[in-house]
């Protein structure tokens, strides 16, 4: 995968089932393997040991040409950055240190992390909302692997993981949706309330314990201990497809009964995206959303959201830099950010 | 008439009994000390709250014991878990034993896993299914209100978890 190359990743195709509100959902699972010990105590050399091992079995033997493998010490924190804009690397893996690595393949819809947290952190991304796919999918992934590399394993316990939050399935489900229209007609804190009450979180774009930027929200599941996989595909695909409906409601009811109001969010937005000539990524997110919301309401002709879903990525500080081919400082990135939007949106 | 487990001198007024890997067992205590370790004032209080409570006291006492738990392997105690909130290695689970449950039950809602197996596993017993098939029947009926059925398949896992502990002691 080329890191200079800011469009790639399938899952950000946004051509996935209910790509209108779902941009993506992620699964992870949680490994670790017998006679090491967990990434919290490991020495380095064994750390290294099981880097090499995961690497021969895993890239090597099992996903061969289809996988590349980057050990993160050796890769400079600008790249480190994108692949963690990427989602293929999550920011404990980013901000670690000592021996530790990433296999992914060219899509940069899997990735399985060495040494994160756990010795393994297999994941699978697509666009839109696809879960029973995507469990086959990283269920398929983690079999393979199950019989090469010697799982730790208790009848009791399940997966044994680094943080007893994890253990048991070892398995976070991350969905991310759009939802403009709940925010702007202040129904988010009933979306809130639903969710918590099935034992799952919201959160804002950037992860954990972030604000939400671009009305975008990741809903997960919280437990794996006592409830099976498909249990938890099962609440998820209860809940999710209210959710959905609730925002396309709402978004219908706005087009019907504010219609010129939000028309003029939308063109503002357009407006400022294709002429401001310094923008911060905050700005550049919120504006973006309504873009977003104007081309699925039919109010955009001439914005593809194709351009769109791109520049969410491409507005992040790692994609911007390397996109612009060198380090710049917040000033800098606030006029290349507005560059590129400005190219990518049809202004000048 | 029975005498409080903490401070064994009130009578009890407060009793607790459970049914735990098929023995019985029974907790009790005064008010005074219920009070005293804030055992939640609900009529349904679990053996968990229990735990929960009579490990949070004598913080001084538990400290102690809590440094001793050591795992032989990576040498991460019982106090290092708590304070990091992560394990060192998969041996931890085995030595923190009894006092991982309330807390995975506190995370979880459950300290019992259903789910997959993984293919690597040592021949895998045909219990070890039948076990996780259980549990997940044991939710199923407990959420439809079945009781005695309830009760049948948890003596059933009880019995399984027993031939389990069984042999792995024998491979040690």
């Amino acid at each position: 995968m080329d890191l200079t190359d800011a469009y790639t990743g399938a899952w950000l195709k946004g051509d996935g089932p209910d790509g209108d509100i779902v941009l993506s959902s992620r699964l992870r699972l949680a490994r670790n393997l017998k006679g090491f010990s967990f990434p919290s105590r490991i020495s380095a050399e064994e750390a290294t040991m099981l880097e090499t091992l995961v690497k021969d079995k895993v890239v090597d033997e099992t996903f061969g040409p289809k996988m590349s493998y980057l050990s993160l010490d050796a890769v400079d924190e600008l790249d480190q950055l994108v692949l963690f804009e990427r989602h293929l690397i999550s920011l404990e893996h980013f901000r670690g240190n000592g021996c530790r690595g990433v296999a992914y393949d060219e899509n940069g819809s899997v990735s399985i992390m060495i040494n994160e947290e756990d010795h393994l952190r297999i994941q699978v991304m697509a666009s839109g909302l696809a879960l029973q796919e995507q469990l086959d999918r990283i269920s398929g992934i983690d079999d393979v692997l199950a019989e090469r590399l010697p799982y730790c394993f208790d009848i009791d316990y399940g997966y044994l993981t680094t943080c007893p939050t994890n253990v048991g399935t070892g398995l976070r489900v991350s969905v991310m949706l759009h939802l403009p229209a709940l925010v702007v007609s202040k129904h988010i804190q009933k979306v809130f309330n639903a969710v918590n009450k099935v034992n799952l979180t919201v959160r804002g774009f950037f992860g954990e314990g972030s604000q939400a930027s671009g009305d975008l929200y990741q809903i997960s599941n919280q437990i794996t201990l006592g409830v099976s996989q498909e249990e938890v595909l099962a609440e998820l695909n209860k809940v999710l497809p209210k959710i959905i409906e609730y925002e396309r409601e709402v978004r219908k009811v706005l087009l019907q009964d504010d219609r010129k109001i939000l028309e003029d969010k939308v063109f503002r937005a357009i407006a400022i995206l294709r002429y401001a000539r310094s923008i911060s990524s905050e700005e550049a997110l919120a504006h973006l959303s309504h873009v977003r919301m104007g081309v699925f309401a039919g109010i955009l002709d001439g914005v593809s959201l194709d351009s769109v879903n791109k520049l969410f990525l491409a507005i992040q500080p790692g994609h911007l830099q390397k996109l612009v081919g060198r380090d710049l400082n917040p000033d800098e990135r606030d006029v290349a950010r507005a560059t590129i939007t400005r190219k990518e949106l049809g202004g000048s | 008439m029975k005498i409080c487990d903490r401070c064994k001198k009130n009578p009890a007024s407060l009793h607790l009994t459970e049914i735990r890997k098929g023995k019985r067992e029974e907790f009790h205590l005064c008010d005074e000390c219920a009070r005293k370790l804030k055992v939640p004032q609900k009529s349904q209080v679990t053996v968990n709250d229990l735990l929960d409570a009579l490990m949070d006291k004598n913080t001084a006492q538990s400290s102690e014991t809590e440094e001793k738990v050591k795992c032989p392997h990576c040498g991460t105690t019982f106090a290092d878990f708590k304070r990091s909130g992560r394990f060192g290695c998969a041996n931890d689970y085995k030595v923190f034993g009894e006092r991982l449950g309330p807390i995975l039950e506190k995370i979880h809602g459950s300290s019992k896993y259903i789910g997959k197996v993984p293919a690597s596993q040592d021949p895998e017993p045909v219990f070890i299914r039948e076990l996780l098939t259980l549990r997940q029947k044991l939710k199923e009926v407990v959420r439809a209100e079945e009781y005695e059925e309830a009760a049948r398949i948890r003596d059933k896992i009880a019995e399984l978890e027993n031939q389990a502990i069984a042999g792995e002691d024998q491979e040690g």
